[in-house]
């Protein structure tokens, strides 16, 4: 029986995993966790899986294409997926409550009823699962598609009639008939658990011999004796022949039922992926805010464009109305945004990083139109409080974070960087984040930044390089606290570039000019 | 059945009791220890220690041995006498059970597999002999012996009763109905297999998942008052077939032909090292059958290795190094001089081992070897516990060697390693050259770790060998050691360049 395959073509693997110090550091900076919450509903599943494969996203087109079809065929079967998820759940609960590790320890008697009463149980769900299935419709995807074919047909009425009676009897069963071969002649005897024929009695006829069993004990025959209490050799002897014809049986059972209790596992643990997204996509909707799928183009057409983008974790803790903004960055490669505090530009870069992510997760994403290709890493360097507060003994501490960047970077990679080199003088910074920022595009990264460093802004913006475009947070007209990014040269930011410029018709020379 | 021992040539036999051992102090030194114990492990453990540590004395015993190997060393013949083994063995088993079995009838039934079995190994053993183009006189001797018995009319005719009786036997089958103490007993008429069913309807699903939940220990059933019962049962389901049963064992009762035994042991010798062999050998790792000789002065081998380290080294990449030696012209005594952990030490026992196991009669860890045939290994390594002894350390390695040296002939070979460390440089040279002398005049082979380069001058019998050393970077080491002059300070400066401590560089340092 196939494993579900809902999070990928061609692998059944549980995608859940620790995520490594530096993507916790991405975890924090995009505030995945108030997405996340929305995702899971209070489940603990969902919300695990749903982190993992937000954060070890992925690299490829074909895996985030095909989790977009599924999603699809979720989005339109709600009640369906969770349905199927909570049966799912049901099932893979069983094995705590019959644990088949403890079969080992179990006595003859109780080896062929323990894995033949898991299997019972096991098989109801299946069969609950199989009517949930008949129930779908409109199901497009190749993996939804192929869950809810192995459910109709591996477990059709007739088969799964078939296997619940035999688990039934064998559950029921007391002792055992078992054929022995003598195994004379160089062989070890074969002990077969056979099918005790059914023999139809009167009612007049088993009632005698009941009588007469209770009166003179089995007839003292030859072929049929009992066995004496004391006799501990021989009582020792009929549990080895129940065990020996019992255990390959028992073993079959037991493994049919890993494997169910895997394919319910497994199941499970995909479809948390989709409640997630169901219910995000819900919140969104209720809040008044709508997704769309995203374009998943190739690294080589160099595109990222958005419209109406917004941060899913500001809609989802604000009241207020959410700026969205449109992006359009074909072919740059340094998105350079500035302009003043309070402005919006964390949650602008906030959400293109959450996009980013969520297209690459494969889900659906929170802007009406997004395109962007698949990154082989993305990277988030937020200016944090300790940084600060401490300002200048803080510089070696934040080159060496970048440092550690650095190491794990790939080409063709993502980074956002937000108010970085912010840890010591202007001049100082913006010599140092030009290094850096060259360095970055010559590997063929793509990198946002939000910052203040006007030498650097300024320098970049004279040298008139078609990579870089160059974005504001601007007051929307009419509001006063509400702002917009859009495209526009970096303001001048201090008095004295400004009275410079303004006298001399040219810029300040910065540091590294001078 | 006439046995000639394949072990010791005719006229020669198995040496006396406690006579012509290996000493101890040289299965320590040369690391055989372990070398041995991987080599007897799950066999006869203390009959093969007495054969492997036994040496022999005439070239005429060794190539006894050796043909035998070469005989056997043709992979097919190896297989066949591991079969035989394997069968002798369960035969053993079969016979142990029928002799501890309460019952009757289940003695009879232990009895008939033991014969069974070692009618099996027989007929197999001797096929294959007769069918293998044989050269060694050992195994040509044991064909013609084994010959007579298979032919032998009282052979033929219990084989043919076995193969008679082996069928009806398999068939033999019966229901046990069990519930709770109640037993009943019946004839198997065709009832229904569980194991099907289920396997029908779940095997699909129990495919893919490999584990046992359920496990059986004993192979065999407990015996008890129980057996005795079924047995009488079962003997009146098939009457015919278990009267045969009790006529066969009663005429065969004296089927066994001790020879066959004592082949079988003895065929475990070549056996435990042939597979030894093929678990160390690989590309690099080569094993061949040593020219022994008695009188020679010319002594080389090529490629040899230590057994020890080639048996412990894991799975990973972990290379064992080769070394080569060549004594021509008279020379008799390897000096090895040079670096610490170049691979000295290794390289001394390895000319040890291939000089044990030559004397034994084996092949060697060697690509090719030409070998004395020596009457005594001595060896003399600094040991830990000698610290802990009462008299000077230097008195006491002093008597060891005087004692070596009492017994060594031209015929010995002696492997020294750093001897008196202890002693004053002056009195550790003088005492070395002493000794080294000494070692000359009986013209006895020798192999000497030392950090004393003057011994390698002291006499055109003595040649010089030195670990080689990478030029490029001093820290890495080739453990390759070669015949060269002592090359002095070499190493030592390169690994003070490497830190910065060569005088050229601390004057610049310092200014």
């Amino acid at each position: 029986m196939r494993m579900p395959r809902l999070l990928h073509p061609e692998c059944s693997e549980d995608p859940r995993f620790d995520p490594p110090e530096h993507l916790l550091g991405v975890e924090r900076d995009l505030e995945l966790d108030l997405v996340l919450d929305a995702m899971a509903d209070g489940d603990f599943t969902v919300r695990e899986v749903s982190r993992s494969l937000l954060l070890g996203f992925e690299t490829k087109r074909e895996p985030a294409i095909y989790r977009q079809r599924v999603l699809r065929d979720c989005l339109r079967n709600p009640e369906l997926i969770r349905d199927l998820y909570s049966l799912a759940e049901r099932g893979a609960r069983l094995s705590r409550r019959h644990p088949l590790g403890l079969l080992r320890m179990s006595t003859a008697s109780s080896i062929l009823s323990g894995s033949a009463t898991l299997m019972s149980r096991l098989l109801e769900v299946m069969e609950r699962m199989r009517e949930t299935a008949d129930g779908a419709s409109s199901v497009e995807s190749g993996g939804l598609r192929d869950v809810v074919t192995v459910l109709k047909e591996r477990f059709d009425g007739e088969r799964i009639r078939e296997m619940r009676d035999l688990t039934e009897r064998l559950a029921r069963q007391s002792g055992a008939l078992i054929s022995v071969n003598l195994g004379l002649g160089s062989r070890d005897s074969e002990y077969v658990l056979r099918e005790r024929r059914r023999r139809r009695r009167g009612v007049w006829e088993s009632l005698l011999r009941r009588i007469r069993g209770h009166l003179f004990g089995p007839r003292g025959s030859v072929h049929h004796f009992r066995v004496d209490a004391r006799d501990q050799a021989s009582n020792e002897a009929l549990v080895y022949f129940q065990r020996r014809a019992m255990s390959p049986v028992a073993n079959t059972l037991a493994r049919a039922s890993e494997h169910l209790l895997a394919f319910l596992d497994t199941l499970r643990v995909q479809l948390a992926f989709y409640v997630g997204c169901i219910n995000l996509a819900e919140s969104l909707e209720r809040a008044g805010y709508e997704v769309s799928f995203p374009d998943v183009r190739r690294r080589e057409d160099a595109i990222l464009d958005a419209k109406s983008l917004y941060d899913p974790a500001l809609v989802l803790t604000t009241a207020s109305p959410v700026v969205a903004n449109d992006l359009r960055a074909d072919g740059r490669d340094l998105i350079l945004i500035t302009g003043a505090n309070q402005g919006g530009k964390t949650t602008f870069l906030r959400s293109v990083g959450l996009a980013q992510l969520m297209m690459q997760a494969g889900m659906f994403v929170t802007a009406s139109c997004f395109s962007s290709s698949l990154r082989p890493r993305l990277f988030t360097h937020f200016r944090r409080e300790e940084d600060v507060s401490m300002r200048r003994g803080k510089l070696d501490e934040e080159l060496a974070r970048v440092d550690a960047m650095l190491d794990r970077l790939r080409p063709d990679s993502m980074v956002l960087l937000n108010e970085s080199f912010a840890a010591t003088n202007e001049r100082e910074g913006s010599a140092i984040a030009g290094e850096v920022l060259e360095g970055l595009r010559q590997a063929n990264i793509t990198v946002l930044f939000v910052t203040h460093l006007l030498h650097l802004a300024h320098r970049l913006h004279r040298a008139g390089d078609d990579g870089v475009l160059f974005l504001r947070a601007v007051p929307r007209e009419g509001g006063t606290r509400s702002f917009e990014i859009s495209e526009g040269p970096p303001q001048s930011g201090g008095f004295a570039e400004d009275i410079y410029a303004d006298l001399f018709g040219r810029e300040l020379p910065g540091i590294d000019e001078e | 059945m006439e046995y000639q021992s394949i072990l010791y040539a005719p006229s020669s036999g198995p040496p006396e009791e406690g006579e012509g051992r290996v000493s101890r102090d040289t299965v320590i030194d040369l690391n055989l220890g372990p070398v041995l114990e991987s080599i007897v492990k799950g066999r006869d453990r203390d009959y093969l220690l007495s054969i492997y540590l036994h040496p022999l004395h005439t070239i005429r015993e060794v190539r006894y041995r050796q043909e035998v190997f070469r005989d056997l060393q043709r992979q097919d013949l190896v297989r066949c006498a591991r079969e035989f083994h394997e069968k002798i063995e369960r035969f053993h088993r079969y016979l142990h059970l029928a002799a501890r079995s309460p019952s009757q009838f289940y003695a009879r039934g232990w009895f008939f597999s033991a014969v069974a079995e070692y009618c099996h190994a027989v007929t197999g053993i001797f096929r294959s002999l007769r069918e293998a183009p044989l050269e060694s006189g050992a195994l040509r001797e044991l064909l013609i012996q084994l010959t007579h018995y298979v032919e032998s009319e009282h052979f033929a005719a219990m084989k043919a009763k076995v193969e008679e009786l082996a069928e009806p036997l398999e068939r033999v089958e019966y229901c046990l109905d069990i519930r709770g103490r109640t037993v009943r007993i019946s004839p198997f008429r065709g009832e229904c297999d569980y194991r099907t069913r289920v396997g029908a309807a779940f095997g699909d699903m129990s495919r893919e998942a490999s584990r046992d939940y359920v496990s059986i220990h004993a192979r065999q059933s407990p015996t008890s008052w129980l057996d005795e019962r079924i047995a009488e049962s079962v003997a009146q389901f098939y009457p015919e077939t278990f009267g045969e049963l009790r006529q066969f064992c009663d005429r065969h009762r004296d089927f066994l032909e001790p020879a066959v035994v004592e082949f079988d042991r003895d065929l475990q010798f070549y056996i435990s090292y042939i597979d030894e062999m093929s678990a160390i050998a690989d590309e690099q790792l080569k094993f061949c059958i040593p020219e022994v000789v008695v009188h020679g002065d010319e002594f080389m081998a090529r490629d040899m290795f230590d057994l020890a380290l080639a048996g412990a080294r894991g799975t990973g990449d972990e290379k064992v190094v080769t070394n080569s030696f060549h004594l021509g012209g008279g020379e008799r005594i390897l000096m090895i001089t040079g670096a610490n952990q170049g691979g000295k030490t290794t390289f001394a026992r390895a000319v040890g081992q291939i000089h044990f196991f030559a004397a034994i009669g084996c092949p060697v860890p060697a690509r090719s070897a030409r070998l004395q045939l020596c009457d005594a290994i001595f060896t003399h390594f600094e040991r830990e516990e000698d610290l802990r002894r009462l008299r000077g350390k230097m008195e006491d390695d002093l008597l060891r060697i005087r004692d070596i040296l009492e017994h060594m002939t031209s015929k010995s070979l002696l492997i020294m390693n750093e001897i008196f460390t202890s002693a004053t440089p002056a009195d550790e040279l003088s005492l070395s050259r002493g000794i080294l002398r000494q070692i000359i005049e009986k013209r006895a082979l020798g192999v000497w770790v030392t950090f004393l380069e003057e011994l390698s001058q002291v006499d055109e019998t003595v040649v010089s060998m030195v670990p080689e050393v990478d030029p490029r970077d001093p820290s890495i080491r080739t453990y390759r050691v070669r015949r060269r002059r002592p090359d002095g300070m070499a190493y030592a400066r390169s690994l003070a360049q490497k830190y910065g401590l060569t005088r050229e560089q601390i004057e610049e340092r310092i200014r």
